[in-house]
């Protein structure tokens, strides 16, 4: 006489079943299917209710659900049955931050650089959270903790950047972003805060070619408007009318978008510069053999500030 | 040459990064640290090519071959970016195929000024299409200038200089060209072909010439050289150039055909027989019966052109000349004597009258043919007849490979 099989898989539960059911609900998961993945890994923990990793995907399952209370139990329960989870320490901490709790994150990612002190995304994050947290020299000392692990680590250069134009540092920041773009030249991050940078420095020269770059990666209408002013700037009035006309047409609801355009007429009925060939043009550097050939340098070194 | 390395770009000197840029043909023009950007964004995107999608220039580009240049326009101005000359290529064409032919030259100019050679010869097309075609041939010397031996620019060259009128130099440059490139031998047919369609029978004897001295077994190229030759009136230098494209190839139609036409030229009807029966065995055409029965009509030999005629009407029953001919060559009946039907006489009176002239004509250019072999003198209308053979000979030579898919210069 054979005992019935509902029995044997209740209590002496298959290591096969369970990884075929984290399996299942790994795919549901992975295919948008959250009702499926969360029914999956709850079969799973019913089975083997201390097993880790159906808590953490659990957990990643009801992130992406929007429970982020229910997340952040199953991301708690997972490093209760697994504290040196990397991964665990990591949705834990990322659930915090979208509940905006950035001094939880950031002890989490303590916790986490703890364990692992050369978990470089966990630096990061932790500089990230400081940075949200507005401590921004806490946080440059984790971005520097990043760089001193991996030099080329372009997102590091670019926060480090980002929190030295919060502080004011804006030379250093410039150098900062000046590596991001250097180790990861379409880094739509790095090239938008130079534009800051510049923006604040009033190099509109700079601002219209770091624009025109940006706007290669991502056609975005407030770019637009910046690169139009930009070109009012460097008195380029068709230059910033069709900026303008095109931030306005990429997002109708932006009123000083128009409003640039009214500028940019205005302006050109008394001066339209064409630069030609010369995408740097209000860039000008003293003594750049560049510039020394070039046919527009007066014009150049006037619009320069 | 092969890419210089990124580290190569990074550490090149001001003339080193200036002599790269010309050489990847990149705009060399504006301060050192934005030039070595654009030449390391070149050599980025050249090492790791990126997986195609489909973006805002591609669409500006489709709409402007669907037809619809002003959508193309508003998408190709949001294309352009400062160091970029393919929008302002784009937005120039579409420009052009809008109408608007003065922006156009304007954007292409622009293009050009970026460091696009290559915009010189859109330029040039904008520039033809508004009917300067000095400025047209300008412009592609401009674009010459960085590269001498581009054939491409060159035949654009040839092409406006031909529209322009200036012919003579159009062929030069042609000429020039072939000589440039002898591995373009084959273009010399083609260019015969052209020559030959546009009644330049000259100059297409010439690159049939150069043709065959490419390729001296091409038999297309030997028979369009005869049917040049014939028409241009060099009748002795045709006749041979058929008869050496016989030789390759005795059963060829089409030569024999356009032979028969020369030798009737040159004043030999019966060779002209002789050859045009032998191409109607071989290829039984209108034309070929049409030259074959007019011969003979020509050289008294009425039963054998009525059975032309007859051959020809069975391939094409409406053809006029065939049915005229059949009538005017037809034994004339004696006239019906008129029994009851003496108060219509006055009207078809004018039909035997008719045929009275009819006949007169028909027998007219019998005795002048006599005429012609008696005193050796090249007669009217002896010569007629044979004229009009050959003018209907001489066009099936080149049109009728064309038509009917024998080798085409292009496809040998």
């Amino acid at each position: 006489m054979s005992a019935p099989s509902e029995t044997g898989n209740r209590f002496l539960p298959s290591v096969d079943r369970l990884e075929a059911t984290v399996h299942e609900g790994r795919k549901a998961l992975e295919g948008a299917r959250y009702d499926e993945a969360l029914r999956r890994f709850n079969e799973a923990l019913r089975l083997k209710p201390e097993y880790d990793v159906a808590w953490l995907l659990r957990g990643h399952t009801l992130r992406r659900m929007g429970d982020l209370d229910g997340a952040l139990q199953s991301f708690a329960q997972s490093l209760r049955h697994n504290e040196e989870s990397e991964e665990g320490w990591m949705g834990l901490a990322a659930t915090l931050h979208e509940l905006r709790r950035y001094k939880e994150e950031a002890e989490a990612y303590d916790q986490l650089t703890k364990l692992h002190p050369r978990f470089v995304e966990a630096w990061l994050n932790k500089g990230a959270a400081y940075h949200d947290l507005k401590d921004y020299a806490g946080a440059i000392a984790c971005y520097d903790k990043v760089l001193s692990l991996r030099p080329e680590h372009a997102a590091a250069w670019n926060n480090k950047g980002a929190a030295l134009l919060r502080l004011g540092e804006d030379a250093r920041a410039g150098e900062c972003f000046r590596e991001a773009l250097h180790f990861n030249p379409d880094f739509y991050d790095a090239m938008v805060n130079r534009i800051f940078l510049f923006q604040r420095q009033g190099h509109h020269g700079d601002v219209a070619f770091w624009a025109d770059r940006a706007l290669r990666i991502r056609d975005e209408a407030w770019l637009w408007y910046t690169k139009g002013l930009a070109h009012l700037g460097l008195l380029e009035s068709t230059m910033a009318l069709r900026a303008f006309e095109r931030a306005a047409e990429l997002d109708p609801t932006l009123k000083e978008a128009r409003a640039g355009a009214r500028r940019a007429r205005v302006l050109r009925d008394k001066v339209d510069f064409y630069r030609g060939v010369y995408e740097c043009f209000g860039t000008h550097v003293p003594g750049d053999p560049g510039c020394g050939e070039c046919e527009i340098v007066a014009k150049c070194r006037e619009v320069t500030r | 040459m092969s890419l210089p390395s990124l580290a190569e770009v990074e550490h090149a000197d001001w003339p080193a990064l200036e002599r790269i840029c010309t050489s990847l043909g990149l705009n060399p023009k504006g301060r050192s640290e934005i030039v070595r950007m654009r030449v390391l964004d070149h050599l980025r995107r050249r090492v790791r090519a990126e997986a195609w999608r489909p973006g805002v220039q591609h669409e500006a580009a489709l709409l402007t071959r669907l037809g619809h240049p002003d959508s193309a326009i508003r998408l190709w101005e949001s294309t352009i970016q400062l160091d970029e000359p393919a929008p302002w290529v784009g937005l120039g064409g579409a420009q052009l195929n809008a109408g608007d032919l003065t922006q156009a030259a304007k954007d292409f100019d622009r293009a050009t000024q970026m460091g696009d050679a290559a915009a010189n010869l859109h330029r040039a097309e904008s520039l033809a299409a508004a009917g300067n075609f000095e400025g047209a041939v300008r412009a592609c010397d401009a674009y010459l200038a960085s590269r001498p031996r581009d054939l491409r620019g060159v035949l654009l060259k040839a092409v406006f200089l031909a529209r322009g009128g200036w012919t003579d130099e159009a062929s030069t440059v042609m000429r020039d060209a072939f000589e440039a490139h002898p591995q373009l031998r084959e273009l010399w047919r083609g260019l015969g072909t052209l020559l030959l369609k546009g009644r330049r029978y000259e100059a297409a004897a010439e690159a049939y010439r150069e043709s065959l001295r490419g390729n001296p077994k091409d038999e297309v190229s030997w028979v369009n050289r005869g049917s040049a030759l014939l028409m241009v009136g060099r009748t002795h230098e045709a006749i041979g150039v058929l008869r050496e494209a016989l030789e390759e190839d005795p059963h060829q139609a089409i030569a024999l055909n356009n032979l028969g036409v020369a030798y009737l030229r040159a004043g030999q009807p019966r060779s002209a027989v002789i050859n045009l029966e032998r191409a109607a065995k071989h290829m039984e055409t209108p034309q070929i019966l049409l030259n074959v029965a007019k011969v003979q009509e020509a050289t008294h030999q009425k039963p054998a052109a009525l059975e032309s005629y007859a051959r020809l009407l069975v391939l094409n029953p409406k053809d006029a000349e065939a049915l005229a001919a059949r009538k005017r060559l037809q034994p004339s009946k004696p006239p019906r004597r008129p029994h009851a039907r003496t108060t219509r006489r006055a009207a078809p009176r004018k039909q035997p009258v008719r045929k009275k002239k009819a006949t007169r004509k028909r027998a007219r250019p019998k005795r002048k043919a006599r005429s012609v072999r008696r005193h050796g003198q090249a007669a009217r209308k002896p010569r007629r007849v044979p004229k009009k053979a050959a003018r209907r000979a001489r066009k099936p030579g080149p049109q009728h490979r064309a038509k009917k898919g024998r080798p085409k210069p292009s496809r040998r």
